[in-house]
């Protein structure tokens, strides 16, 4: 480790230099689009603490009407789903993890950085559609009168069906929810394969900074929990546009399905929002106790506990709903559970800050403030987890008090914390000390004030989302002193905003390494270069960069780095740095995200509009692959960039999967626990048993085809590769063949999307499927036609494997439908 | 291992065994029972909920029955944003069962400062029983949002 030269400073264009507006819209690099990611966060933030201040305005007194009911349902919906989606979730991980992930783990940049810029466009895309209520309102367009989404930001059916919420409100919901869930699905992805994939070589997992593992997990739980949500609202789109019965009750359906699939994707939600915020306090304590972080190992596996743990608790938000002792008995100890490693964490923290020489900056005493504030907001927490307590607090004050002090007093109080601490890497600028530690006590103040009077409110059965009480509840006076801390809190956010524009503006010049820090993105300059590290930093110790300073992990003695060799090794790193090959800029992500905002606006207003956005999405697809015609050989060629075992795009492809099994799941699922709820119509006796045995027997064959293709193009053999590929595309298309007819005879017996639930979970599940085949037809072909054109050969064969991954998944799932659906149609379930 | 693990250990295995028995005391000892499907309304094809709900005993005759020596059912149907009936009147100390549903989207029903909490689905019936010993109005409210008035969906209960 030693021998490596040490990445020190270099001097030259920084990343936030040059290139013009053109340069930050075709922009691919992590840190542009971090900031990207953070500017626009940073407004909605605006727009979401308006919206909390309009809020507390409202209930400040009894009988109060500063605001119209339907104003004030439209407005605390936004909030929530602002602050979650828009606010929260984007600067955690599309503002500090993109920016931090390959700086902390010592790359140049994300895996897939046009993919990078996709998430960020189609975020931007998805918060402008949720807002274009606004536009509707204003210009008084559609049929009915529409806002800005009124159903709450859990959006509980049946409330949000077009009979009981005609106007466009819930569409934008829905829409702009499916458009932000791809985006993060895609940054997950993205996060996941960079940070698996491209550590520095001597980083293995258990010496990655702590926020890289809470990085690390949190994209796993987005991966996985964020599908649930897609099938949630895709049955919501269908009911809606489509007159499907997935909510309604008349058809045998129930509105419970939404709740289920939205606290399995809701709970871990939670976890989405709090694991980074986890990963910030445990970088900021450290740095700032001049310690290491105390029991790292447990620190990382109580992350990885919390995640697993987080899929079986989503039951406590819906022990009012009646679901039976077993199941409340279940959900009620898996929630208990959750709180041993949340309290590991806990004190974990407090002994990191023991007998540490400690250091009270803005950002530490946010870190400090964070653990209090969080520990408040888990303890009721787990009071929520006994069901007859829960069942006393459900949908009262408690609630919001609970959730406030979890997702406010802990997240947010990270968020700010990690702003002060990393404010001067992304800008070069420190921001004001003093203007951070007024806004820091008025915070403090104010949102105590605020949310703890919501225990005893929610206590006294004040229920949430209410619009107005009548005076003699006994709730005016807490009300009153909330609205007062929420003013408070309002003026600790106008000295926040300006001290980041003081900042920006005049502030005081960072140094490369302002805080003493301890990980690897303090070894390069503030704001660091566009290349990031000019040498690739070995990466051989935890807390690297300390390490590389004082020679010890503990020590805070030694005597800083030798100049000496500072001067030499700047040489070094500047002749290193003319030969890095950055991925170049690229307009089309901005172009694919346009197209499907242009979908989205078509599927309320004019059909065209979606066929004209479709058409631009598919064409920066195609423009995307053709961008860079070499683009294996040109990675080759260049400097050679350490990746572990598996190429990037593989990695990818899994981690693709593995957010599709759940997908999946959820759709079989539903078509399980609707199968035998169907009240009248044709059900799964009508499936022809024989023709779909003969289709699934050659979806099979196609699997040994794909294989033989691959064999083929490894041995170099690309004329039988050739014909092996279009031999299973061929096979796919057969079973389309099959899939059109069994449709087109369904639907000439009378059995429609609408006609029965059996009917809607049946197309929706087995469509849903055949499309997936459909995408793998024109892949194969696509790789079929490049063969032939001499573009694949023995050295590219991995193009050949990554689609073959995908059509072996696509086959084992028909192997499950076929099964469930088909072999299994006469048992019933209860 | 050392004693200060051993302790914390034994710790947090003590406080999760304490909430488990705080728990079970809750649903055994204190009686909390909690809100479970107390039935389904059968709703026939093509069938709208309310007319299925009205089809539907208790329903059929929504308000307060004597079912028994101190023992009270009320029947009780909530629609976006009222419940019927809105005024109910029950003698104190008495047991009451509450078997409530909704004919449209989820609604809520809470009567605070009592353990009275559920939340009321379409084509399910939800069924708690409760003993009220202090006279005096209770009030009943809609504490699932279900719409513009939501905030005005309340009724009273006079225990007497």
């Amino acid at each position: 480790m030693a021998a490596q030269p040490k990445p020190l400073p270099v001097e030259g264009p920084h990343y936030l230099e040059g290139g013009g507006i053109l340069g930050w819209l075709t922009t691919v690099d992590h840190k542009r689009v971090a900031v990207l990611y953070g500017v626009t966060a940073l407004l909605l933030m605006l727009v979401g603490g308006t919206e909390a201040m309009l809020i507390r305005t409202q209930l400040m007194r009894p009988d109060n009407h500063v605001l119209t009911a339907a104003w004030y349902n439209q407005i605390f919906t936004m909030h929530g789903t602002t602050m979650i989606f828009l606010v929260i979730m984007p600067l955690e991980t599309g503002f500090f993890a993109n920016f931090l992930i390959p700086l902390q783990i010592g790359a140049r940049d994300v895996a897939f950085p046009r993919i990078n810029a996709l998430s960020y466009w189609l975020f931007l895309a998805g918060a402008v559609f949720m807002h274009l209520g606004l536009v509707t309102h204003v210009l008084n367009l559609g049929t009915v009168p529409s806002g800005l989404p009124n159903a709450g930001w859990f959006g509980y059916a049946n409330l949000t069906e077009s009979q009981y919420s005609p106007g466009l409100n819930i569409d934008f919901w829905d829409i702009g929810l499916l458009i932000l869930g791809v985006s993060s699905v895609l940054a997950a992805l993205n996060f996941f394969v960079t940070i698996v994939n491209m550590r520095a070589p001597g980083m293995t997992f258990m010496r990655m900074p702590m926020f890289m593992w809470a990085i690390l997990v949190t994209t796993i739980l987005i991966l996985l929990a964020f599908p649930a949500l897609t099938v949630g609202l895709i049955f919501l789109f269908l009911d809606r546009f489509f007159g499907t019965h997935f909510y309604r009750v008349t058809a045998g359906a129930t509105p419970i399905l939404w709740q289920h699939l939205f606290w399995i994707f809701g709970h871990p939600e939670v976890y989405i929002m709090a694991l980074p915020a986890f990963g910030m306090i445990s970088e900021i304590l450290p740095v700032f106790s001049r310690k290491p972080l105390f029991g790292y190992p447990m620190m990382a596996y109580s992350l990885v506990l919390i995640a697993f743990l987080s899929y079986g608790v989503w039951g406590h938000h819906m022990f009012a709903t009646g679901m039976g002792p077993i199941a409340d008995a279940t959900f009620a100890i898996t929630s208990m559970l959750i709180a041993i490693p949340t309290g590991i964490k806990v004190f974990s923290w407090i002994a990191t800050v023991w007998g540490g020489r400690l250091r009270f900056t803005t950002a530490m005493l946010f870190a400090l403030a964070f653990i209090i504030e969080f520990t408040i907001g888990g303890l009721s927490g787990i009071m929520h987890a006994s069901a007859p307590i829960d069942l006393q607090q459900t949908d009262s004050y408690f609630v919001v008090a609970h959730f406030h002090y979890v997702l406010g007093g802990g997240v947010l109080f990270a968020i700010l914390g990690a702003f002060y601490y990393w404010c001067p890497k992304i800008s070069g600028r420190m921001l004001d000390e003093t203007l951070g530690k007024w806004q820091f006590w008025l915070l403090v103040i104010g949102f105590n004030l605020t949310f703890f009077p919501m225990h005893w409110l929610g206590t006294w059965g004040m229920p949430r989302r209410i619009y107005t009480y009548a005076p003699g509840m006994g709730w005016s006076t807490l009300n009153f002193v909330e609205t007062i801390g929420a003013y408070i809190q309002a003026v600790s956010f106008i000295v926040f905003f300006a001290n980041i524009l003081l900042t920006l503006r005049r502030g005081e010049k960072a140094a490369a390494d302002p805080w003493d820090g301890r990980t690897l993105e303090w070894s390069v300059a503030s704001p660091p270069p566009a290349y990031n590290f000019a040498v690739l930093p070995e990466g051989g110790s935890r807390d690297d960069f300390w390490v590389q300073k004082y020679g010890t992990l503990a020590g805070a003695h030694g005597g800083g780095s030798s100049a000496a060799g500072a001067t030499a090794a700047a040489h070094a790193a500047a002749e290193a740095a003319e030969h890095i090959h950055m991925p170049a800029p690229s307009l089309y992500p901005l172009l694919f995200a346009l197209g499907v905002f242009l979908m989205g606006v078509g599927a309320l207003a004019w059909l065209r509009i979606v066929i004209l956005g479709g058409m631009v999405v598919a064409l920066s697809i195609i423009a995307m692959a053709f961008e860079y015609p070499a683009h294996g050989e040109e990675a080759a060629e260049s400097e050679p960039v350490f990746y572990r075992g598996v190429d990037n795009r593989k990695a990818g492809m899994w981690a693709f999967l593995g957010s599709e099994c759940v997908f999946f799941t959820a759709l079989i699922s539903t078509y399980m626990v609707y199968k035998s709820r169907n009240l009248a119509g044709p059900d799964a006796q009508i499936l022809n048993i024989p023709l779909t045995s003969f289709s699934t027997f050659i979806l099979l064959m196609s699997s040994l085809l794909m294989v033989l293709a691959l064999a083929a193009f490894r041995r170099g053999d690309d004329k039988w590769g050739r014909i092996w590929l279009l031999g299973t595309a061929g096979f796919g298309c057969i079973f389309l063949g099959g899939q059109v007819y069994e449709f087109t005879d369904f639907y000439l017996q009378g059995l429609y999307m609408q006609t029965n639930i059996f009917g809607q979970t049946f197309y929706t599940l087995v469509g849903t499927h055949g499309f997936h085949v459909f995408i793998g037809v024109c892949w194969l072909v696509t790789l079929a036609i490049a063969g032939f054109l001499g573009k694949i050969d023995s050295k590219r064969s991995l193009a050949v494997e990554i689609a073959g991954l995908y059509w072996h998944f696509v086959d084992v799932v028909w192997i499950v439908i076929f099964t469930l659906v088909y072999l299994m149609r006469t048992v019933k379930h209860a | 291992m050392e004693r200060y693990e051993k302790t914390f250990l034994v710790l947090s295995a003590a406080v999760l065994v304490a909430f488990l028995v705080a728990l079970a005391y809750a649903t055994i000892a204190m009686h909390i029972e909690l809100p479970g499907k107390a039935g389904v309304i059968p709703i026939k094809p093509g069938q709208n909920v309310a007319a299925a709900v009205l089809a539907t005993a208790p329903f059929n005759h929504p308000g307060v029955t004597k079912i028994g020596p101190d023992q009270y059912q009320v029947a009780i149907v909530a629609q976006a944003w009222t419940y019927y009936p809105r005024e109910i009147e029950v003698p104190a100390g008495a047991r009451v069962t509450f078997v409530v549903t909704s004919v449209d989207v989820t609604h809520g029903f809470e009567i605070p400062g009592t353990r009275v909490n559920m939340m009321l689905i379409p084509g399910y019936i939800s069924k708690l029983s409760y003993r009220f010993r202090k006279p005096g109005n209770y009030r009943i409210i809609c504490h699932e949002y279900c719409g513009i008035l939501h905030h005005t969906m309340t009724a009273v209960l006079r225990v007497k």
